[in-house]
């Protein structure tokens, strides 16, 4: 009995752990099979951005190359990117998940939500087409648990999926000492998230991955991520995502309204309705409308406005910025513990930083000074900001000098107000040669006179050369000697012939030893000798015929060899800039020929400067390249680029095609250039 | 008696302090006759950096002291950050490897005494080996310069020397000088004098106390790779393969030719 009732038992056993297996089974089946959904609805609408970027720094304009991820979130084209990816962009391309790569145009930069929305620009003659897109969902719906896949290109790889959990989907991040809000700033210092509360998740997020889709196990894009790093990441809330969408489809751009006051949490007040004032900002509607710090706002036009705790902040200031801008709004409030309703028109809420330009003929770069700016840095309401001074250049040479944070009120006879008046002021004054400048530096207004002169070109290389023999030596040590068979040997064995020179040419060999220059022998025999030979090469003539003794297999002979001059350094050789297509080229010099092993016929053009963000750099041209065709029209010299370049710029053919030979192999470059832009 | 051999004392006396000179008053008229001839140089570069793949690029501006070295307004500086191969040289990139540093020196403004005129000048000629450089002036404007004189001397260990630079703007470029003492002469890897004291400005000419250049203060690194590591040369000198040494006017003359023959085309 005893062992039945023992065997059932094992039986029942047996069977609750089968179906607890089966039941895991079953759930991971399921997930992975929710996730293949998931990955099926959107993967199509990802699409790899990359950018050319334009920044300002040391005076001026710079380029370089960027990229990250986005979603098309419309079938017309409209792509949700980051900001921190885009808003520099002087061109974008997203590359489909078909590998179809699309130039696109930014429709809107919102720095407040680091959100940038793009569309696609297929090329005018290609058929219309509706693009697969994937479609936001309910951020508000989501819960701590919930499993989430980030998606997009992580380190530049195309196409790739991350799963993860939602670790807290109301995230904001609070200072630890005085749990006030903190923006989060990048790297121009836009300052973002005092409206957003982010989606927190471990699914793992790569650089490259900023701008993808946060996608639930629905397919639908529930964030934007923007942040990332040690198994956490942060996404915008597709809520915050599509109201940026609807307001620039709507009105081609996103306004918010503002009130001009600083909202702190309640909780330490002991109440859990309203929200602090913490601050008023001069000038703002707050202030003309009597607001002042200490007051606690209940409700604006009706509407309850509380913020208990510091994660309640972002929702107000949400709440704020969708009031209608220019409405006069009712604000009730209570003032030691007297209620009272004041009235405050919504203005616009202005971006931090303002607009950013290069000045290139007098070497700097400036921006113009918004109210933030001017509220938060005591600048001027009105006027430019210098955000970088050219070394040399004349606002650098100036006494006294005008650096970096300087504003500038006044060029020549104009009041400067913004960049518009400062274009306006240079060009009017660019045929006189001083002119004087009033500008202002923390508290002090001060006036200079810059020297309005064009810069001098750079100087080329000016290397002198010397008397060079093209053979490298080592010493004849007396260990050498000795294994040579003659302990009493001195001078130099030569390790080295360069090919093409004038020392291969009178037939110098490896392991020729060089005795004596001229019939005066050569008494080195330690390493400290080394350079003696050069030495005394160096003091000679260029072209004049030495004689030198050399030991060959046991013979003595005597070798006759011109001196040349040393081999002329690479910038010393002529060089060409295409300016349409924007690359260097120079012609081969003897030094690159010894140095590649290049055949001493080998013709072509060496690329010696491929900018960031040109279209060489775009389509894969290396600095180093030797062209050796455009378009099959071989490249022998300079005088051949030149010619064949300038009927390429002619013709505009929509790819221009270079072969080139890189690291001892040939290549294609494929240059695919806007020509229209270009020539613009 | 006691008078005559009061006087018989007092006489090598007397002949001793009228045959030494003071030695603060050869200094002032040294520090006189030389700093006519040392210039202030405005310079700025442009370092490039390139990958394959990728460019980036600096501007940079510094001074340098210069010495006019004839009426044409040539001009000689210290040349290690004015061509690649010596900034290459200084910062231990020689090999050509994966990254291409290139300087291109984009304008130099000479300044004499503490005069606020800048005279535009030109790079003309560089020794990348020595890191000297030779700048001609563009327009003189009918200025007289005076150039540094050279003397063929022959210099022995010992030998006292002196050289005279100029101060910072903020002391209105006020001229100094310096002394120091050859304290060895090398001949590997080339024929030269290894100094001691506060003589280090590489590029300006060393004078005698007559105020003739003897020669150019030049860094000399002894070419051997994979040397080891000698501790003392190191802490005297701070290096572990070069430093700075005295380059004869004999060895500088065919250079200074050079330059003039380039600096004569120049327009």
């Amino acid at each position: 009995m005893r062992r039945l009732f023992g065997g059932l038992l094992g039986l029942v056993l047996l069977i609750s752990l089968n179906a607890q297996a089966q039941g895991r089974a079953a759930l991971e089946d399921a997930l992975r099979r929710d996730i293949e959904r998931a990955r099926d609805r959107v993967f199509p609408a990802l699409v790899n951005v990359l950018v050319v970027d334009r920044y300002f720094e040391g005076g001026r304009a710079q380029y370089s190359l960027g990229g990250g991820s986005g979603v098309i979130v419309s079938p017309d084209g409209l792509v949700l990117t980051n900001y921190h990816v885009a808003s520099d962009a002087v061109r974008l391309f997203c590359t489909l998940s078909d590998g179809v790569r699309l130039e696109a145009e930014a429709l809107w930069h919102d720095a407040m939500t680091d959100l940038s929305v793009l569309r696609l620009k297929p090329p005018a003659n290609a058929p219309k087409r509706a693009f697969p897109y994937a479609p936001l969902g309910d951020s508000d719906a989501l819960k701590t648990g919930d499993y989430v896949l980030a998606m997009g290109n992580p380190l530049l790889l195309a196409s790739s999926v991350t799963l993860g959990i939602v670790s807290n989907p109301k995230r904001v991040f609070l200072n630890p000492f005085n749990q006030e809000l903190e923006n989060a700033e990048f790297e121009r210092g836009d300052r973002s998230g005092a409206l957003t509360r982010w989606i927190q998740h471990d699914a793992l997020i790569l650089p490259g991955n900023s701008g993808g889709p946060l996608v639930n196990l629905k397919g639908e894009v529930v964030g934007i991520n923007q942040l990332g790093g040690s198994g956490l990441g942060f996404a915008i809330p597709s809520r915050i995502a599509r109201s940026v969408l609807e307001q620039v489809r709507r009105t081609g751009r996103v306004e918010r309204g503002w009130l001009g006051f600083r909202a702190m949490p309640t909780e330490k007040l002991r109440r859990a309705d309203g929200v602090l004032v913490g601050a008023v900002i001069p000038n703002s509607p707050a202030e003309k409308g009597g607001i002042q710090p200490g007051d606690v706002i209940l409700r604006i036009d009706g509407k309850p406005l509380n913020a208990r705790f510091p994660e309640e902040i972002p929702l107000v200031y949400l709440q704020i910025a969708e009031l209608p801008i220019g409405k006069t709004v009712s604000i009730e409030l209570q003032r030691n513990g007297a209620q009272r309703t004041v009235q405050a028109q919504v203005e616009r809420m202005e971006p931090y930083y303002g607009d950013e330009d290069e000045f290139r003929t007098l070497g700097f770069t400036a921006r113009d000074i918004t109210r933030p700016m001017a509220r938060t840095s005591r600048l001027p309401e009105e006027g430019v900001q210098v955000t970088g001074v050219r070394p040399g250049f004349p606002l650098d040479t100036a006494e006294p000098k005008i650096t970096t944070g300087d504003a500038i009120l006044q060029f020549g006879e104009r009041k400067i107000r913004n960049l518009n008046d400062l274009r306006e002021a240079i060009e009017a004054s660019k045929e006189q040669e001083n002119i004087p400048i009033v500008f202002q530096r923390r508290t002090e207004t001060l006036v200079t006179v810059i020297r309005n002169r064009p810069p001098s070109p750079p100087s080329p290389s000016a290397e002198l050369p010397k008397a060079w023999l093209g053979v490298r030596t080592q010493v004849i040590t007396q260990p050498v000697a000795q294994a040579l068979g003659d302990p009493n040997l001195k001078g130099f064995r030569i390790t080295e012939v360069m090919p093409y020179t004038e020392a291969s040419k009178a037939g110098l060999q490896v392991g020729d030893l060089i005795l004596a220059l001229n019939g005066e022998p050569l008494e080195a025999f330690r390493t400290q000798d080394a350079r003696d030979l050069e030495r005394r090469i160096e003091r000679m003539d260029i072209g004049r015929e030495i004689k030198l003794t050399i030991l060959r297999h046991g013979e003595r002979r005597e070798i006759s060899v011109t001196l040349e001059p040393s081999p002329a350094s690479a910038e010393a050789a002529r060089s060409v800039r295409q300016n349409e297509l924007d690359f260097a080229v120079r012609d081969i010099t003897a030094l690159d020929r010894m140095r590649n092993r290049w055949r001493e016929d080998q013709q072509g053009v060496f690329v010696t400067d491929v900018p960031n963000g040109s279209w060489g750099q775009l389509a894969g041209l290396r600095n180093g390249d030797l062209i050796l065709a455009v378009n099959e029209q071989p490249i022998q010299t300079i005088q051949d680029f030149q010619q064949v370049m300038q009927e390429v710029i002619r013709q505009q053919p929509p790819v221009v095609i270079l072969f080139v030979l890189r690291d001892r192999e040939t290549s294609f470059v494929f240059l695919e250039p806007d020509w229209k832009a270009i020539t613009q | 008696m006691r008078t005559f051999w009061l006087f018989a004392v007092c006489l090598p006396l007397i002949a001793w302090t009228q045959a030494t000179p003071n030695t603060s008053d050869s200094y002032k008229q040294v520090l006189e006759k030389i700093q006519q001839n040392i210039v202030t140089v405005r310079v700025v570069i442009k370092v490039d950096v390139k990958t394959e793949e990728e460019n980036e690029s600096q501007e940079s501006k510094f001074t340098l002291q210069g010495a006019v070295l004839n009426n044409d307004g040539l001009i000689l500086v210290s040349g290690v950050l004015l061509s690649s191969e010596s900034f290459k040289q200084l910062i231990g990139l020689e090999d050509e490897g994966e990254v291409n540093i290139t300087i291109v020196p984009q304008s130099f403004k000479v300044i004499f005494d503490a005069e606020t005129k800048e005279y535009e000048a030109k790079l003309v000629a560089t020794d990348s080996q020595l890191g000297i450089a030779f700048l001609k002036i563009m327009n003189l404007d009918g200025r007289t310069i005076t150039p540094i004189a050279f003397a063929n001397e022959d210099l022995t260990v010992g030998r006292e020397l002196v050289t005279v630079s100029r101060l910072p703007k903020g002391f209105d470029y006020a001229p100094y000088f310096a002394t120091g003492r050859i304290i060895s002469e090398v001949s590997k890897p080339r024929r030269a004098y290894l100094m001691e004291g506060n003589i280090t400005e590489m590029g300006l000419p060393v004078y005698n106390m007559k105020g003739e250049a003897v020669g150019v203060l030049v860094r000399l690194r002894h070419g051997l790779k994979d040397e080891e590591v000698d501790f003392g040369f190191r802490s005297n000198f701070g290096e572990d393969d070069g430093a700075a040494f005295l380059l004869p006017a004999s060895a500088l003359r065919p250079l200074i030719e050079q330059a003039q023959q380039r600096a004569a085309s120049v327009q």
